[in-house]
């Protein structure tokens, strides 16, 4: 089993600093206290060629940070970059190969005009759906007209998970958007994609999280509070859309939850962070991970129980749609959000005992995803 | 609209692939299957590089698949 020990956070917004700055600024928090330990480093990040100009990130990163002798990789997996980068540093250190893996999540996207981010991320696609025009944020817009006639949810049922989730935001200080909404302005927001609206969809951000992963027998010579990855699962699915059967369940999200709950002994965790690009995905993937019923995730949100002080708090860091979407990130955000919750160290955002916590980071548009049991005991 | 079948299991596709997903077969013939019919859409008002500044965007049935394309 590993444990992750540290985590280190950079602020997620519009940076005007550079790609290596963004990243150090999460990641020698760690390293100034374990620099010696460090034997691996993982650099997750998707877009440093197209949004940069940057080839060999990780041994750009290693070197920033003056650590040039140790093996680094990068890991991309489109927005699935940091559960990607968790996995394989979880395997490495449980397979001896690593004593102790540094995981730098990061990515610098503000400064290409939204048309040209918007092309680039849906360059994952198939060739000939592609050619259609589709963007990320309209397959969602098309998941939500789904969802709203298969299980008769009301359009602001969706909305609300923006409320929930920019309240969340504005109580976490890494987070880019750091602003209450209410339902009216989160309604009355341009529209992205029929029937999604500015605030349902996840911004453009720079920014970075790190986070030091360790096998547990060496855990507490780190630090007295380690967290645990109890269980983590990765499934896959058809990259071509048009293969799909539907867009309502989500199947790599579902076994991949399935694994991570299974390999945890945890059926249900006491609060996830989950990958919500869109409003509309929160809701779906609650569902595909077994915390509610089919078509009945939209009922929670309106009922409440996903609330910070809810029976079953979702993204309580304010998510994807308030904290920022910096894609290679956002997966490394998501475990270092969990690990700060169940060491009591969220602030004004903890949920009450948060003692077992579920990550899910996904790729594409389900393409692929992680998902991560962890937990204060082993 | 184009589409691909296998030519061992007749599965059909929207997009290619070098191996069927039901049979594994390798071989596959491109065929005209006719114009899709919708079956949900969105309105899009951001849109990729390259492509006009909004236009419906459409899933529909296709044969025995689905194809994506938009309407301006």
């Amino acid at each position: 089993m590993a444990a992750v020990v540290s985590a280190g956070f950079g602020k997620f917004g519009k940076r005007k600093e550079n790609i290596l700055e963004i990243a150090a600024e999460s990641a020698l928090p760690i390293t100034r206290k374990f620099r010696d330990s460090i034997d691996f480093v993982l650099v997750s990040n998707c877009y440093s060629g197209e949004f940069n100009g940057i080839s060999g990130l990780n041994n750009l990163v290693t070197t920033y940070l003056s650590m040039d002798a140790l093996p680094s990789i990068r890991i991309d997996n489109t927005s699935g970059s940091g559960g990607a980068a968790l996995f394989t540093a979880v395997s490495l250190v449980e397979s001896g190969r690593a004593k102790s893996v540094l995981v730098v999540g990061v990515e610098k996207m503000s400064e290409k005009p939204t048309k040209e981010v918007t092309r680039i991320i849906s360059s994952l696609l198939g060739e000939r759906e592609k050619a259609a025009g589709p963007s990320l944020p309209s397959l969602a817009g098309l998941l939500a007209k789904d969802y709203m006639r298969e299980f008769g949810a009301p359009r602001e049922s969706l909305a609300q998970v923006a409320v929930k989730n920019h309240r969340n935001g504005a109580l976490n200080p890494h987070a880019h958007i750091q602003k209450v909404l209410t339902l009216e302005q989160v309604m009355g927001s341009a529209v992205i994609v029929d029937p999604l609206r500015l605030f349902e969809i996840s911004p453009i951000s720079d920014g970075s999280t790190s986070i030091l992963v360790v096998p547990d027998e060496t855990a507490e010579s780190f630090t007295d509070k380690p967290v645990y990855v109890k269980g983590i699962g990765m499934s896959s699915e058809a990259a071509y859309l048009t293969d799909r059967k539907t867009f309502t369940d989500i199947p790599s999200v579902r076994r991949a939850g399935e694994i991570a709950k299974r390999q945890s002994g945890v059926d249900r965790p006491d609060f996830a962070e989950l990958h919500d690009m869109a409003t509309v995905l929160e809701i779906v993937q609650s569902e595909s991970l077994g915390f509610f019923k089919r078509g009945e995730g939209w009922r929670a949100v309106a009922d409440g129980v996903t609330e910070i002080g809810g029976e079953f708090p979702i993204n309580a860091s304010g998510g994807l749609n308030s904290k920022g979407h910096p894609i290679g990130a956002t997966g490394i955000a998501q475990a270092a959000e969990v690990f700060q919750q169940i060491r009591g160290e969220a602030g004004q955002r903890q949920v009450k005992h948060a003692e077992n916590g579920m990550m899910m980071n996904m790729a594409g548009f389900g393409n692929s995803a992680v998902a991560a049991v962890m937990g204060a005991v082993r | 609209m184009k589409i691909f079948r296998c030519e061992t299991c007749g599965n059909e596709a929207f997009e290619r692939r070098a191996v069927c997903r039901q049979c594994f077969g390798e071989r596959f013939e491109e065929l005209e299957a006719g114009e899709p019919q919708p079956v949900v859409s969105a309105m899009l008002t951001v849109t990729p590089e390259g492509f006009e500044d909004s236009y419906e965007l459409i899933v529909g049935t296709l044969g025995r698949t689905k194809a994506i394309y938009r309407k301006l």
